[in-house]
C-alpha cells in the first residue's frame, strides 16, 4: 500500500482517534486539576451573565483562595460555573436531584425559590450561623454584630417564615427604572426634565413618535421585548390592585396568594372582568404601544442594543443592567435614569391607583443557597462570611456597580437614582391557582400587550381557564400546604425528642425554635383548616344550585 | 451449510455468543429499559422529582383523560383489535377482535347510559352513530364471505369507524380532561399533515442524486447532503429564529427587496383581514398568534432532510439497472419512471420515514421551546404536548404527571406506528 493510499484510507479514522485522544487528555488533565488530593474544589452556580459579574466575583474569589492558603496552608478552589437563564433551572433541578448539584447555588429561577418543602430538602439552613458574628469583621464598626444583623434588613427578607430559617445570603439589591438616552431625549423635546406623571409620560413618548415619523428617522419612545414588557407590566398592573388586596387579604399577610385569591373568586368579590382588571391591561397596553415594532418576538438584548444605538429613546431595566447599558454608550451619549411615573392624576385611572408599590420591601438578591448535599458546608460558609464584610462587598458591587447589601457599605454616586424608594403600598395579588391558568394567562398576556387581544377578550379567556381549573390547583396547593405542616410537625418531633433525651444543644435557642415551631404549625394549620372548609362549603354550594 | 438455532437449552456450546451479547443487553437495559419502565411506574405517583413519591394510582391518568369510565372499554377494545392485527394466529386473532368488538358495544352502551350527563359539547349523537356502525361493520366481517367486496368494506369500515369515531370521542371527553394538553394535539396534527408535504422534497432530490449519471457528481452530493449534519440543531434553530426577527431577521428582508410585503399587505387588507402585514412591513413572524403555526409549518424551507435523502438515495440505489432497461424498453417516461419504479420500490424507506416523521412531531418540544418559549408563544399558539410535558416536569417539577402524559404519548405513536405498519403497503 503506498503512503497516499494509506493516509487516504485511515485518515478519518486517525482524526477521530487524534480527537478522542485530546478529549480524554482534556478531561484528564482538568480532573487532575481539580481533583488534585492537596486541592479542596467548592462549586458556585450562578445565571448572572451581565459585564462584569463573573470578574467581581472571580476577584473575590481569588482573593478568598489566597487568605484561605495563607491562613491555614491549604490549597482551596472556587469554580464558578455560569449557566443561561433559560437554562438555569433545568441546571440547577436536575443537579439537585441526582445529587450532583454545586455547592452554593444562587437560589431563585428554579421552583425552590418559593417552596419551602423543596427549600428543606435540597438547602442547609444557615440561621445557626447568621446569629454569630461574622469573623471576618473583627477590627470592623462590625464586630460582634450576628451575621444577619450586618445586612441592611436584618435579612428579614431571607427568613422562611415555614420553615423558620434563613436559606441564602445575598450579595446585591435591585430595584427597576427607566434608562434613558439624555441627548437623543434633549434633542427630541428641547429638556432635560423627564415626566413626573403618566400622562406627560405618553405625551413624551408621543411627541418622539411625531419626532421620527416628521424626520423620517427610524427612532421608536421605548425599547421593548418580552423581557422589558413584564418589567413594565409588574410596575403598572400591580398599583391598580393595592385596593382589592387589601379587600381579600383575610389572612392580613399583606399579600393574596393565589389560594386566598380563588376563595374570594369563587365568593364573588372580585372578576377578571371587573373595571379595575380592565383599567390596569388598559394602561399597560397604552405603554407597550410606544415599543418598536414586533417587540413581542425580540430578545433583551435586542431591546437594549435598539437603545444604545440611538434608535430608542427609553427602556426598561433593573440595576444589575446599569454597568453594562453604561459600558455599551460610553463615548457616544449620556445615559439617565427616572422611576416609573404612576396614573394617580390620571382622569381614567387614579381612581384605582392610589401610588406605586413600595420598595422598602425589596429582597437581597444574588441569593446564594448552599446545598444540603455539599459535604463542604463550613468552606462555604466561610466563603460567603467573606464575601459579605462590608469592605469586600462595598468592592464588589462597586466594581459591577450594583447596590451593596451590607450595612455602612456606600454606593457609587451613578446609582443614587437606583437608591430603593421607600414611598408606596405593599402587596401583591397572585392569581396562578393552577398550570394551566399560569400558561394560558401568560400566553395571552402578550397578545393583549401587543394589541393582539382586548383586555375584554383577555378577561375571557382567563376566566374561562380559572373557573375550568381552578378547583383542581386548590385543591392541589390544599395538599401541598398540609405536607409542609407534616414536615414542620416531623422538624417539632426530632426537636421534642432531642429534648427529651437530654441532646446537647450547642446555640441554647431548642427551646426557642420548639417554641415558634408550635407556633408555625398553630397558625399554618389554621390557615390550611379554614381554607380547607371554606373551599368544601363553596363546592357544595355550587352543587347545590340548579 | 445448515443454521443452528441458539436457544438456552443449548446455552453450554454458545456461551461465548450469549457473553458477547451481554453488554449490549445490558447497555440497552440500562440506559433505555430501566428509565423507561422508571418513567411509566412514576406516571402513578405524585412525584416531585425531589422527595414527595406518593402512589396516586390513576389519578395522574384520569387528570389527562379525564372520566376513566368512559375510555376504559374504548381502549381496551382499541387495544384487543390492534393485538389481533398484529398476531399471526387465525385463532387468537378471531378471539381477540370478538373480544374487542364485546367491549367496543360496552363502550356504546356506557355512552349512551351516560349520554345525559356527558359534559357540555359533546357530540354524542355522531359518536354513538360512529361506534354503532363500528359494530355492525365488525359483526359483518365476521359472517360474510372472505374475499368478498362487502366483506372488504366491512373490514375496512371496521378499522376507519373506531378511528374517526375515536377522534369524535377524543374531541368530546377531552373536556372532562386536560384540556390545555388536548388541545396541544391541534398543533401536532396541522404539523403532521404538514410534515406529509414536507416529506415531499426530500425524495424528489434523492431521486434527482439518483438519476445522476456521473458517478463523481453523484458522490459530490451525497458529501454536501452529509456536512450540514456536522451543525448542531440548536444552531440551525437558532439561525432560524433569526431568520425570522422582524427587525433584522432575512425573510421580511427578503419579502420586502423582492416586493412580496405588497402583496401581503394588499392580501391581508382585503382577503384576510389578519392586520399581521401592514405599512411598515414588520410581521412578527414569531410573536404573532396569528402567524405562529404558519412560521412553524414554513420552518426548515425547502424541506430537504439530510437523513431522509440518505436513506432515500439507499433505497433507490437497491433498484438494480435492469428494471430501468426493461422500463425504457417500454417506453416508459421519466415521471413514469418516478411513480411506477423508483416510489413503489422505496416505500419501506418512506415507511421508515414516515414512522420516524410521525414520532418526531408527537415527541417534538426543543425547536418550540427555542422559537417561542416555554409557555409556546403568544396565546399558546405553538403548545405541543411534548412542551407540555416539558413545562410540567421541569417548571411546576410535576413530574409524575409528565410521566404520565409520557405515557399516554407513547400508546397515542403506538397506536399511529401501527396504523402505519399495517396500512402503508411495501412493494417488493
Amino acid at each position: 500500500m503506498t503512503l497516499r493510499k494509506f493516509f487516504q484510507t485511515y485518515v478519518g479514522v486517525a482524526i477521530l482517534l487524534a480527537s478522542i485522544i485530546y478529549a480524554m487528555v482534556r478531561v484528564a488533565y482538568n480532573e487532575a486539576t481539580y481533583k488534585a488530593p492537596d486541592v479542596t474544589t467548592i462549586r458556585i452556580c450562578h445565571w448572572q451573565l451581565e459585564a462584569g459579574f463573573r470578574d467581581a466575583l472571580q476577584e473575590l474569589i481569588d482573593e478568598y483562595e489566597q487568605l484561605h492558603l495563607k491562613r491555614t496552608g491549604k490549597k482551596i478552589r472556587v469554580m464558578q460555573l455560569p449557566v443561561s437563564e433559560r437554562g438555569y433551572s433545568q441546571f440547577v433541578n436536575t443537579g439537585l436531584i441526582g445529587g450532583t448539584a454545586p455547592d452554593i447555588i444562587e437560589k431563585g429561577f428554579a421552583k425552590g425559590a418559593t417552596d419551602p418543602a423543596y427549600t428543606a430538602r435540597f438547602f442547609s439552613p444557615l440561621g445557626q450561623y447568621l446569629d454569630e458574628p461574622n469573623p471576618y469583621n473583627a477590627g470592623t464598626p462590625l464586630e460582634g454584630v450576628p451575621w444577619k444583623d450586618t445586612f441592611f434588613d436584618g435579612l428579614q427578607a431571607a427568613y422562611d417564615r415555614q420553615l423558620l430559617d434563613h436559606y441564602y445570603v445575598p450579595f446585591s439589591m435591585f430595584t427597576v427604572r427607566i434608562y434613558y438616552n439624555r441627548d437623543l431625549y434633549r434633542q427630541i423635546l428641547g429638556t432635560d426634565r423627564t415626566p413626573a406623571s403618566y400622562q406627560e409620560f405618553l405625551d413624551v413618548c408621543q411627541r418622539i413618535r411625531e419626532h421620527g415619523q416628521s424626520k423620517g428617522l427610524p427612532i421608536v419612545p421605548v425599547a421593548g421585548s418580552k423581557y422589558q414588557g413584564d418589567l413594565f407590566r409588574r410596575r403598572y398592573e400591580t398599583p391598580f390592585l393595592f385596593e382589592l388586596i387589601s379587600q381579600t387579604d383575610d389572612d392580613f399577610t399583606g399579600s393574596v396568594d393565589a389560594m386566598e385569591s380563588y376563595l374570594a373568586y369563587r365568593q364573588g368579590r372580585w372578576s377578571f372582568e371587573s373595571p379595575r382588571f380592565m383599567a390596569a391591561w388598559k394602561c399597560m397596553l397604552e405603554v407597550s404601544k410606544n415599543f418598536q415594532d414586533g417587540w413581542l418576538a425580540a430578545q433583551r438584548d435586542d431591546a437594549v442594543f435598539l437603545f444604545v444605538q440611538s434608535r430608542a429613546v427609553m427602556t426598561a431595566s433593573g440595576s444589575w443592567d446599569a454597568p453594562s447599558i453604561k459600558k455599551q454608550v460610553a463615548g457616544q451619549f449620556e445615559v439617565g435614569v427616572f422611576d416609573f411615573p404612576m396614573p394617580t392624576d390620571h382622569p381614567e385611572y387614579s381612581k384605582f391607583v392610589a401610588g406605586p408599590a413600595t420598595e422598602a420591601s425589596i429582597k437581597g438578591g444574588i441569593p446564594w443557597a448552599i446545598c444540603r448535599q455539599s459535604r463542604r458546608q463550613e468552606l462555604c460558609v466561610d466563603f460567603l462570611r467573606f464575601c459579605t464584610t462590608r469592605a469586600k462587598n462595598e468592592s464588589f458591587n462597586q466594581s459591577i456597580t450594583w447596590l451593596p447589601v451590607v450595612l455602612g457599605a456606600k454606593l457609587t454616586p451613578d446609582l443614587e437614582p437606583f437608591r430603593p424608594r421607600i414611598e408606596g403600598f405593599v402587596g401583591d395579588f397572585q392569581t396562578d391557582i393552577s398550570t394551566p391558568v399560569k400558561m394560558i394567562t401568560e400566553g395571552n398576556r402578550w397578545s393583549v400587550l401587543s394589541d393582539r387581544m382586548t383586555p375584554e377578550q383577555y378577561a375571557v379567556k382567563a376566566k374561562e381557564v380559572y373557573e375550568r381549573t381552578g378547583a383542581e390547583g386548590f385543591q392541589e396547593k390544599l395538599v401541598k400546604d398540609g405536607r409542609n405542616n407534616r414536615n414542620l410537625e416531623r422538624i417539632l418531633a426530632s426537636q421534642l425528642l432531642l429534648q427529651h433525651i437530654g441532646a446537647p444543644d450547642p446555640n441554647g435557642r431548642r427551646d426557642e425554635k420548639i417554641g415558634q415551631l408550635l407556633l408555625a404549625i398553630q397558625e399554618f394549620g389554621h390557615k390550611v383548616a379554614v381554607r380547607q372548609a371554606q373551599f368544601e362549603a363553596l363546592q357544595k354550594e355550587t352543587e347545590r344550585k340548579p | 451449510m445448515s443454521t443452528q438455532r441458539i436457544t438456552m437449552r443449548n446455552f453450554r456450546q454458545n456461551w461465548v455468543l450469549f457473553a458477547l451479547l451481554l453488554p449490549t443487553v445490558l447497555g440497552v437495559a440500562t440506559f433505555a429499559y430501566i428509565p423507561s419502565f422508571e418513567a411509566i411506574r412514576h406516571s402513578f405517583y405524585n412525584w416531585d422529582g425531589a422527595f414527595t413519591e406518593e402512589f396516586v394510582g390513576l389519578d395522574n391518568v384520569r387528570r389527562i383523560l379525564g372520566d376513566l369510565t368512559l375510555w376504559t372499554p374504548l381502549i381496551l377494545g382499541g387495544l384487543l383489535s390492534g393485538l389481533s392485527a398484529l398476531l399471526e394466529k387465525p385463532k387468537v386473532q378471531v378471539i381477540l377482535r370478538r373480544l374487542g368488538a364485546v367491549l367496543l358495544a360496552l363502550a356504546v352502551l356506557r355512552l349512551a347510559l351516560d349520554a345525559r350527563t356527558l359534559p357540555p359539547g359533546t357530540t354524542m349523537p355522531g359518536t354513538l352513530t360512529m361506534l354503532a356502525l363500528t359494530v355492525l361493520c365488525i359483526v359483518l366481517s365476521f359472517k360474510l364471505e372472505p374475499g368478498s367486496f362487502k366483506r372488504n368494506v366491512a373490514v375496512l369500515g371496521s378499522y376507519l369507524l373506531p378511528f374517526l369515531g375515536g377522534i369524535g370521542y377524543l374531541v368530546a371527553v377531552r373536556r372532562t380532561g386536560d384540556w390545555v394538553l388536548w388541545t396541544s394535539f391541534r398543533l401536532i396534527f396541522i404539523l403532521i399533515v404538514a410534515n406529509l408535504f414536507k416529506m415531499w422534497p426530500s425524495i424528489f432530490t434523492a431521486v434527482c442524486i439518483h438519476r445522476l449519471k456521473s458517478d463523481r457528481s453523484q458522490y459530490l452530493y451525497r458529501v454536501l447532503f452529509v456536512v450540514p449534519m456536522i451543525i448542531p440543531q440548536m444552531v440551525g434553530l437558532l439561525i432560524w429564529k433569526f431568520f425570522y426577527d422582524p427587525n433584522m431577521g432575512v425573510l421580511n428582508k427578503l419579502l420586502i427587496s423582492s416586493g412580496l410585503d405588497r402583496y401581503l399587505i394588499w392580501l391581508d387588507k382585503w382577503v384576510l383581514h389578519l392586520g399581521v402585514f401592514t405599512d411598515p412591513f414588520k410581521p412578527a413572524w414569531l410573536g404573532d398568534p396569528a402567524l405562529i403555526i404558519s412560521s412553524l409549518v414554513f420552518w426548515g424551507f425547502p424541506w430537504v432532510g439530510v437523513v431522509g435523502v440518505l436513506i432515500y438515495l439507499s433505497g433507490l440505489q437497491n433498484i438494480g439497472s435492469d428494471v430501468y432497461e426493461a422500463a425504457e424498453i417500454d417506453g416508459i417516461t421519466w415521471w413514469g419512471k418516478f411513480w411506477r419504479i423508483e416510489l413503489p420500490l422505496i416505500m419501506t424507506q418512506v415507511r421508515l420515514n414516515l414512522i420516524m416523521m410521525i414520532i418526531g412531531t408527537f415527541q417534538a418540544y426543543g425547536f418550540q421551546y427555542v422559537l417561542l418559549g416555554a409557555e409556546g408563544g403568544p396565546q399558546n399558539k405553538g403548545l405541543t404536548p411534548g412542551l407540555y410535558m416539558f413545562y410540567q416536569a421541569f417548571q411546576e417539577q410535576n413530574y409524575g404527571y409528565a410521566c404520565a402524559i409520557g405515557l399516554i404519548l407513547f400508546f397515542i405513536i403506538l397506536i399511529l406506528t401501527i396504523i402505519n405498519q399495517r396500512y402503508v403497503r411495501v412493494k417488493k
